[in-house]
């Protein structure tokens, strides 16, 4: 008689969507009848009418069906939330990138600063610039695989793919940034100007390397 | 009757929180719980109990865990949380404020027509 919930269930369960969640759903659904099966037969009830109360008591299936297909994983409230975040942090760097360029000719022109002092401040805080759009990237809200059907894994496949692109993006921008600022502080301290531009070859290689470390990662 | 059931069925999860309160405790074990304190008279489909428990997950109101049993199916044991808790005692609030209030209302402020 058990083998016979055990069909039962399984056959309420043929279309429901094929995940995690619906299988413990089932396991869950079967044990508790089974609790109630073994109840019924030990208050007297015999077998075929203990097990026609157990199915009837399951109630529309449908509704239950139901709730394992409702997926709302992105709260508005939190989107909202991020999105505001997003554009804050993204405007204090980009601020940021532009008062380094002033503060660079400010301590050059003005205070006249030692060239290799300044342009160290500058690339001080272009990093810290760098190193917020590069946070902001990495804390954004993963998408969460809550089924394990074809378009759920696309889906998180796309946003995992997203959120390291932008971290790609963000190392990117900072190895070229120091490669410009080298290419300078190189070419002004030991006026290698006639050789300097190497540096940007080496540079392009970093990045195919960079590009290729986060390949073979995957 | 009618009436009944549909007054219990639209306070399942409040019922379900006041029984995880006690202990931690699984779907046949309420379900029970339910049909003895009832006399037998109601006791709640499968279905409405499972998506009660789905919805207060999703609330956070409770917690789910396997049991181990040693023999048989496993069963999934609920767990209320603190929010569970608050919520339970807003809903204790809610509830007996408009037991008052019906009263009033369907019995005419005297009880003993």
């Amino acid at each position: 008689m058990y083998e016979k919930l055990k069909k039962s269930v399984d056959e309420l369960f043929e279309n429901a969507p094929k995940t995690h969640r619906a299988t413990e759903l089932r396991e869950e659904l079967l044990a508790n009848l089974t609790d109630k099966y073994d109840d019924l037969i030990s208050s007297g009830k015999g077998e075929e009418e203990a097990f026609k109360i157990a199915i009837s008591s399951i109630g529309d299936v449908d509704e239950l069906l139901d709730g394992l297909k409702d997926r709302n994983i992105f709260d508005y409230n939190d989107t909202q939330k991020y999105r505001r975040k997003n554009a804050l942090v993204l405007s204090v760097s980009i601020g940021l990138y532009i008062m380094s360029v002033v503060i660079l000719m400010l301590l050059n022109q003005v205070f006249m600063v030692n060239n290799v002092v300044s342009v160290s401040i500058m690339l001080t805080i272009d990093a810290i610039a760098t190193c917020l759009i590069v946070y902001n990237a990495a804390s954004r809200p993963r998408y969460v695989k809550n089924d394990d059907t074809i378009v759920e894994e696309f889906k998180e496949w796309k946003s995992s793919n997203n959120a390291q692109n932008e971290i790609i993006k963000s190392i990117k921008s900072i190895v070229w940034l120091i490669i410009v600022a080298l290419y300078f502080i190189l070419s002004f301290v030991f006026d290698a100007w006639g050789y300097s531009w190497v540096i940007f070859i080496i540079g392009a290689a970093v990045e195919k390397i960079i590009t290729l470390s986060f390949k073979l990662k995957e | 009757m009618s009436i009944t059931s549909d007054i219990i069925r639209g306070h399942t999860e409040t019922i379900i929180l006041a029984h995880l309160v006690e202990r931690d405790s699984y779907g046949y074990e309420i379900n029970k719980f339910i049909k003895e304190q009832t006399n037998n008279k109601y006791e709640l489909k499968e279905a409405t109990l499972y998506s009660a428990f789905r919805r207060l997950e999703k609330a956070s109101l409770i917690t789910s865990y396997w049991g181990d049993q040693k023999t048989g199916a496993r069963r999934r044991y609920y767990s209320i949380t603190e929010l569970g808790k608050d919520a339970l005692k807003q809903n204790r609030l809610d509830w007996n404020e408009s037991k008052e209030l019906i009263d009033k209302l369907i019995n005419g402020g005297n009880e003993n027509v």
